[in-house]
């Protein structure tokens, strides 16, 4: 039986239709429920509970537009063997970060690093939005059509499940992802394609440099602009220190993550299970496990001096 | 009531603890942190485990890992290295003990007198703090570092870059010399093998050069806690304060508690006063979420730097002259990296052995770096990713092409043998500064208050900080050059808050210090600061702590003296060493 259709009377605003474009959430999204997209079904056949997407739903293809923009970042940082690197023109012939899954260790920290509130994360978000409005990225007006006759409406429809998923705990992973593909779609034109759902993750090296640059440092006037959209005055003061710590701390904890012990401790003994890759790496500890309790490097005191003079 | 209530356990707060408590006072030292009671048990020499910022055991949050930390709002690029817990940030620190260069001291005649922060100086002279030096270097105790390779190669490079080693406590040149460090130094089989099973003590003694200092410190592993080699102040003034009673006559155990977060101090405004009488605090246990409030003589804060001010604002205190949280110094730290076409002994032994001073300018010192860590201090730069982008900020120098972060393959080769790398921390003597400052955040609060907020101007700090810090980060290209690497970065780091000092500071002006010469706030009465917030200006570059625990102990002579009429002891006695037989026997007798 078809269900009363919901009705979607609002317009959707421009920005917020960049968001979806521009930033993969459509293409996230088709990737997870390929059935809500198929070209050529008319609107009219269809029944409500077909392209509605569900929350769930919508998480997951959020989750996977984060995993594979986090494994683009990993490879910008510290690149290896992994179709990532190769994509970004930069690999080596050895595994990198991706190899010790340091896009997992990213992901959960930056969750972790800046407790953001619900009402600042969705100002910031909306901030994104009305900020593109002014300053639009280069999607075809037509980036809908391609998703059949009912296109439009699926966009409508996943931007009504995306202001449902944002009025919930926005996780700041989700938020940064969402704020790097964006940004990889305004600085590089045109946007590039390639094999992966994450814009970012389809560009070059050199490019992912430049994303970076939008958005590091203490001038960024992409994170100034940003602030601008955010009405609370409190909030909008705090962005640009909140945005940074998220830049920051992705871009220096790549390589913290990529090298540390996390993807193989042993919490029972506190210690490693195996030889982490990324002292592997490093050539750090080659007999590691076990981790001695002491080193063989003493060699005396400098001119045999065992105390300073007092004067 | 108690006699006194000293709120945090870090670098500062078990000093004024341990000395009140050899002289029988009734003390007690709340933490917001945990306890770690049992580093053998719980602790690891692992880089995430230990020391995340976000889940690691020497964190900023409770003691419940499960838990999320405690956020600081940072307003401009820069990261926060603290830890919350009995030892605070002293868990993390490599005990480099150096004294303050003398020339930011009241009185200072010497030639170079006004290469000095000169409008911050100490309230008082370096002859008067002397004394105080020596009776923290010899509790702690202070030691003359052992050599390995790591240490061999900086004296070799700095040598061949025409310094000449230092001998004497007294910095009174440049020159390079081995660090003086709150290290024992290695007895027995330590320093001399891998094998771990000949390195419990007490067949080894002191540090085993096991390479973790970074991990908090738990070897030789069956020493009891106050010998263990380093000597932050859970293995040192901690355990002591915890047993005053048993090896001191006359002295009086404190009580510690932990979980436990000071959310108010308490205090009345007598009649016809703009100012405040101190009385008591209250505190939120951070596991069960209850408040409870207690009164005192004397209340200390030693929150550190950032948490003092907040604390202070959200007790509603006041600021007359608008100083509290002002004047934040932090060495404007920076990262020279030296690549080498052999093994200097990169990760191994202890963290800082080796160091070079600059008098005017700051200090140097070489670092052993695990390897995560190495990364990190790699990846963190002001001036962007070299080869990339540099935010118009490009720095050059006698290194090799501009400073910024190395990513990508350039990272991947610098790691490539982490012992080939020789890490050179730049220590600048940087200014009290108005602009950088902690007050509490418009935006963000937590289970405690509005949360601190931080504010660190990088690109706008003073002349002579930003010319003292291109100074030493040269000099150090020079050494590392000088002894043969074949490849120099320099970083330009953002600010990385590590060490800290005088957001709260003394000094001989009513009208820009919070305390007075003694350290009692100008606008309590009662209320004292005892640890790195206290200091005057951030003590010419070298590292901080120790001149934090002597000015804590002259902290502690002047409560005794003014509200329990007692009489000063540092220059009428010795003092009991941490690691004294009596002190043993005592730790071992209470199971600390
Ligand atoms: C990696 C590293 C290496 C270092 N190496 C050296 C070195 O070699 N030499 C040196 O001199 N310095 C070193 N330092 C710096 C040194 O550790 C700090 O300067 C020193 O610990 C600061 O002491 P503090 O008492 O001011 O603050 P902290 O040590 O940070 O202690 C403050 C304590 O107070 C507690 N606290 C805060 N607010 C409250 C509250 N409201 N209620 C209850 N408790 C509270 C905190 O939880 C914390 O435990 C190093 C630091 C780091 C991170």
């Amino acid at each position: 039986m078809k269900r009363e259709r919901e009705t979607l009377n609002h317009p959707l605003n421009p920005g917020r239709r960049r968001v979806l474009v521009g930033s993969g959430v459509l293409g996230a999204a088709a990737a997870v429920a390929p059935g809500l997209l198929v070209p050529g079904r008319a609107h009219a056949d269809l029944d409500n509970s077909d392209v509605q997407w569900t929350t769930e739903q919508l998480r997951a293809a959020l989750e996977a537009l984060r995993n594979d923009t986090f494994f683009g970042l990993v490879a910008f940082a510290v690149p290896g063997d992994d179709p990532y690197s190769q994509q970004q023109g930069v690999a080596t012939g050895i595994p990198g970060g991706i190899g010790t899954r340091a896009d997992l260790y990213l992901a959960g920290g930056i969750d972790r690093v800046v407790p953001l509130p619900p009402q600042f994360m969705n100002q910031l978000l909306n901030g994104i939005g009305a900020y593109l409005d002014a300053a639009p990225l280069s999607i075809p007006d037509d980036a809908a059509a391609n998703l059949g006759d009912n296109g439009e409406w699926v966009l409508e429809n996943l931007d009504a499940s995306l202001g449902r998923y944002l009025e919930g705990d926005v996780p700041n992973s989700i938020m940064l992802t969402l704020l790097l593909n964006l940004v990889a779609n305004q600085v590089i034109e045109p946007p590039g394609s390639g094999p992966f759902v994450a814009p970012f993750s389809n560009l070059s090296w050199e490019q992912k440099g430049r994303v970076m640059a939008a958005l590091d440092g203490e001038n960024s006037w992409l994170r100034n602009a940003l602030r601008w959209t955010i009405p609370d005055a409190a909030f909008r003061d705090a962005a640009p220190g909140v945005l940074q710590a998220l830049i920051s701390f992705v871009i220096r904890i790549a390589s913290f993550a990529s090298y540390n012990e996390f993807a193989v401790f042993d919490p029972e003994n506190l210690t490693v299970a195996e030889r982490p890759l990324g002292w592997v790496l490093s050539g750090y500890e080659p007999d590691a496990p076990p981790i001695p309790d002491g080193g063989n490097d003493f060699m005396g005191y400098y001119q045999g001096r065992r105390s300073a003079d007092n004067a | 009531m108690r006699d006194v209530i000293i709120i945090g356990a870090g670098g500062g707060g078990p000093v004024v603890a341990k000395e009140l408590a050899e002289r029988g006072l009734d003390v007690l030292v709340l933490e917001a942190g945990a306890r770690h009671a049992n580093p053998e048990q719980e602790w690891s020499y692992l880089e995430n485990h230990m020391n995340s910022t976000l889940t690691g055991k020497f964190r900023v949050g409770p003691s419940d890992p499960t838990r999320p930390g405690w956020f600081r709002e940072l307003t401009k690029p820069g990261s926060i290295s603290q830890v919350a817990g009995v030892g605070g940030t002293t868990l993390h620190y490599y005990g480099n003990s150096p004294r303050a260069m003398p020339g930011v001291f009241a009185g200072y005649r010497g030639a170079d007198r006004n290469l000095y922060d000169t409008r911050f100086r100490f309230p008082f002279t370096y002859d008067e703090m002397r004394p105080y030096y020596e009776w923290t270097e010899a509790t702690l105790p202070v030691q003359t570092a052992a050599m390995g390779k790591k240490e061999k190669a900086f004296f070799d490079s700095a040598e061949a870059a025409g310094l000449s080693p230092l001998t004497g406590k007294d910095v009174t040149r440049a020159g390079f010399r081995p660090q003086e460090n709150a290290i024992l130094q290695p007895g027995g089989n330590a320093g001399k093998t891998r094998d771990s099973s000949q390195l419990r003590y007490p067949d080894a003694t002191g540090c085993t050069f096991c390479g973790h200092c970074f991990q908090g410190c738990q070897i030789p592993k069956g020493a009891p806690r106050n010998l263990k080699a380093r000597r932050s102040t859970d293995n040192s003034y901690i355990p002591m304060a915890l047993t005053a009673d048993l090896y001191k006559p006359g002295g009086k155990a404190v009580t510690l508690l932990s979980d436990a977060y000071v959310t108010r101090i308490i205090s009345d405004r007598p009649r016809f006063s703009l100012g405040r009488v101190a009385r008591g605090v209250e505190w939120r246990d951070t596991n069960t979420g209850e408040t409870h409030s207690e009164e005192a003589r004397v209340v200390i804060m030693a929150g550190g730097c950032i948490e003092n001010p907040r604390l202070w604002h959200n007790s509603e205190l006041p600021d007359f002259n608008g100083w509290v949280g002002r004047g934040l110094t932090d060495h404007a730290l920076d990262w020279v990296v030296g690549q080498f076409p052999h093994d200097v002994g990169g990760t191994e032994g202890a963290a800082s052995s080796s160091r070079a001073d600059f008098p005017g300018y700051g200090s140097i010192e070489n670092t052993a770096n695990m390897p995560a860590i190495h990364a990190n201090n790699l990846s963190d730069s002001n001036t962007g990713i070299r080869s990339l982008y540099d935010n118009g900020q490009a720095n050059t120098g006698s290194w090799d092409g501009k400073s910024g972060r190395v990513y990508g393959t350039e990272l991947k080769d610098m790691m490539s043998d982490v012992n080939r790398l020789m890490a050179v921390l730049i220590l600048t003597d940087d200014d009290v500064e108005y602009q950088n400052r902690v007050d509490v955040s418009q935006a963000f609060t937590d289970e405690h208050g509005p949360v601190a907020r931080v504010r660190m101007e990088k690109r706008n700090r003073s002349r002579r900080t930003v010319r003292n810090r291109n100074y030493l980060t040269n000099r150090a290209a020079e050494i590392l050059r000088a002894g043969g690497a074949s490849k120099i970065i320099r970083m330009d780091w953002n600010p990385v808050l590590l060490h800290m000092q005088s957001s709260m500071r003394m000094g001989d002006s009513a009208r820009n210090s919070v305390l007075d010469e003694n350290c009692e706030a100008r606008a309590v009465e009662g209320l004292y600061i005892a640890d790195h917030s206290a200091l005057p200006n951030a003590i010419g570059g070298p590292n901080p702590t120790l001149t934090s625990q002597a000015l804590a102990t002259r902290t502690a002579e002047k409560i005794f003296q003014k509200h329990f009429g007692g009489d000063s002891w540092v220059s009428r006695e010795s003092p009991v060493s941490s690691i004294n037989d009596a002190v043993t026997r005592a730790v071992i007798q209470r199971g600390i």
